[in-house]
């Protein structure tokens, strides 16, 4: 086999890996979707059993709760409880620590601008009495589980779809180029 | 003609069909109609030479002009 024979080889292989490589990719971004998912779920239960049953203040809840879930919501709860420290109202002290957390490519990178708020108005109802915290907690579990049903149905139905068509896309190119 | 064109068209039309299919069990009719048209584009390229010969050769053969 010659250079440029293997050249032209070499160029196919890359070519359908990269298409592949796509695929997996794309795949992979709905199941961090849902892994995000399945993270926030896991958070906000670990709070709601620190606040309603511990009953400890907001920001003593967070510093506990933080030491309890995986990361990113351990920093997550810990930025926020420091800017409760500072003065600030509990949906202030959340979107900061939330802009934070964003900013750094980790699972909240899987944010929607529809999460954003949902967090906003439950922040917004943490800060107040016992009763609104419990209707809060309710409100983010019962959005949460729905965002995760719709995005498990998502995957399902495209997850396959992305990889399959990445794969064929790249056999398609290494036909047309040979 | 080059039996090479015959397998590259076979393997072009497997591909779109099979692609076709994933799309449209996905949902994605549109995407799935836009897929079998570009494929059906890529085939005309290759064998518009092929055509523009072969309707030489007609011309030539009956004299037509």
């Amino acid at each position: 086999m010659d250079t440029a024979s293997l050249m032209k080889w070499g160029t196919c292989g890359l070519l359908f890996l990269c298409c592949t490589g796509a695929g997996f990719l794309f795949s992979g971004g709905l199941k961090k979707r849902i892994a995000f998912l399945q993270c926030s779920l896991e958070a906000v239960d670990h709070l709601h059993t620190q606040l309603i049953y511990g009953s400890d203040p907001l920001r003593q809840a967070l510093a506990d709760t933080a030491r309890r879930v995986p990361e990113p919501y351990a920093a997550l709860y810990e930025n926020a409880q420091k800017h409760l420290g500072m003065h600030m109202d509990a949906v202030q002290a959340f979107s900061r620590a939330i802009a934070l957390e964003k900013g750094k490519g980790n699972l909240f990178a899987c944010m929607t601008e529809a999460d954003e708020q949902a967090f906003k108005q439950w922040a917004v109802r943490l800060g107040g009495d016992r009763q609104g915290q419990q209707a809060a907690f309710s409100m983010m579990t019962s959005y949460l589980k729905q965002n995760l049903k719709a995005a498990e149905t998502e995957y399902m139905r495209l997850g396959r779809l992305y990889r399959s068509s990445g794969m064929l896309v790249g056999a398609l190119l290494v036909v047309l180029f040979l | 003609m080059n039996i090479d064109l015959v397998f590259r068209i076979a393997a072009i039309g497997i591909l779109v069909a099979v692609l076709n299919q994933l799309l449209t069990r996905a949902g994605r009719e549109d995407m799935a109609t836009m897929v079998t048209i570009a494929g059906l584009v890529i085939v005309l390229f290759m064998v518009i030479s092929l055509v523009s010969d072969l309707f030489e050769s007609v011309k030539r053969v009956f004299n037509l002009y």
